[in-house]
């Protein structure tokens, strides 16, 4: 697998947040995510549809292939069994999903399926950056290390 | 200063094959106990690494991402007693947010943390990838969707041609990590351990093979605590999925 060129610059990018989110500096790293997302915007739009569509497909085919297993093994046999009913089931929905997104080849690329990670990862990044600063947490001076062990004992 | 002994595997998923889950935790649990036999360890790479409490502590801020401070200190606590100190959440009515997530809230976050911050190290300090070209997928627990598509724990951009148990990785190629911990080791553990890394790692590769890649890694790490010697061992397995 050979990573995008484009795809280092991105995490340094992210790394680059998470060490302002060390420094509790949140007002910069949303700044910063705002940026992001104005750079990348092509590659996170792409990715969104793609990942939208493999949950859609992951949605229906969870549901179809747990009724078919269930006809094939019977209902004791599964209850007996459920940890293999759901590995069976979980591997025969991969399956599917790989032979259905031949089908999305068109609208998206090797790469969009390589970044599928690191939007996550921004995404996370951007829900929690989002709330500290909705909630004004920027307005307090860093204090965390006054309580850093206090849980220990 | 800590010395980490390890040995590491190479496997492969390709072409159908199946994991040898029950050879692979009895290996693994040889080798904490010191009985591994000659036949099973010639197919075994070893390695050791040093590491001091600092570097654990800048591992642990940098590129776990998950808020613990003192990483180094917490490993200290865990191989020096039997019984890891537990952890209680303690959140006085009036503090903010901040200190929520500055704290763990139970000792399972942190085995886990020690055992992302000993795969890190490995990868550093063995094989040569930078840590720099590595992202943790899962910063936040709870925040990922649940999904199928649910990812293995680092993701790795190698910038230069590695040769890792004679696999050689051409620059510019991802590889795709799974660090686990575990603090009691006994064999249903591990057990458990490694056939979740190896689901998650399943899960990933399915997902990145979408296109047919040529060729793709993983490797997973067992951070195992063996309290009696006051340390930690690794068993890393080397995937070619």
């Amino acid at each position: 697998m050979e990573a995008p060129k484009r795809f280092p610059l991105l995490m340094e990018d992210l790394r680059r947040v998470v060490l302002m989110i060390w420094a509790e500096d949140y007002a910069s790293a949303y700044d910063l995510l705002n940026q992001l997302k104005e750079k990348y915007r092509d590659l996170f739009r792409r990715v969104a549809k793609l990942r939208e569509e493999l949950s859609r497909l992951e949605r229906e085919g969870i549901t179809k292939e747990r009724e078919n297993l269930l006809r094939e093994w019977g209902e004791r046999k599964a209850l007996e069994n459920y940890e293999a009913f759901r590995e069976e089931v979980r591997r025969r929905v991969a399956e599917k999903i790989l032979a259905e997104s031949k089908r999305l080849e068109g609208s998206c690329t090797f790469e969009d399926v390589l970044a599928i990670p690191l939007v996550r990862y921004f995404e996370s990044l951007e829900k929690r950056v989002s709330r500290f600063v909705e909630i004004g947490l920027s307005r307090y001076s860093p204090k965390r290390r006054k309580l850093e062990n206090a849980c220990l004992r | 200063m800590w010395s980490i002994a390890g040995l590491s595997l190479f496997t492969s998923l390709r072409g159908g094959q199946h994991l040898q889950l029950d050879y692979l935790s009895t290996l693994v649990s040889n080798f904490l106990h010191d009985n591994l036999t000659l036949s099973q360890f010639t197919a075994l790479r070893p390695f050791r690494y040093q590491i001091s409490r600092w570097e654990l502590d800048a591992y642990s801020y940098l590129l776990v991402e998950k808020w613990m401070e003192e990483a180094g200190l917490h490993y200290a606590y865990y191989v020096s007693h039997f019984a890891p100190p537990h952890l209680q959440m303690f959140i006085p009515p009036r503090v903010l947010v901040e200190y929520i997530l500055t704290n763990k809230r139970f000792s399972g976050d942190v085995s886990g943390i020690i055992g992302e911050a000993l795969y890190l190290a490995y990868i550093e300090k063995v094989l040569g990838l930078d840590t720099n070209d590595t992202l943790h997928l899962r910063p936040y627990k709870g925040l990922t969707e649940k999904s199928i598509i649910s990812m293995a724990d680092f993701y790795s951009i190698s910038t230069k041609l590695l040769t890792i148990n004679s696999i050689r990785v051409p620059p510019n190629s991802i590889i795709i990590g799974e660090a686990k911990a575990c603090t009691t080791p006994t064999a249903a553990d591990i057990k458990e351990k490694i056939r979740k890394s190896f689901q998650q790692i399943r899960c990933t590769s399915r997902l990145l093979s979408r296109l047919g890649s040529p060729s793709s890694l993983a490797i997973i790490s067992l951070a195992l605590r063996d309290c009696e010697r006051t340390t930690y061992k690794q068993f890393v397995l080397i995937v070619e999925v």
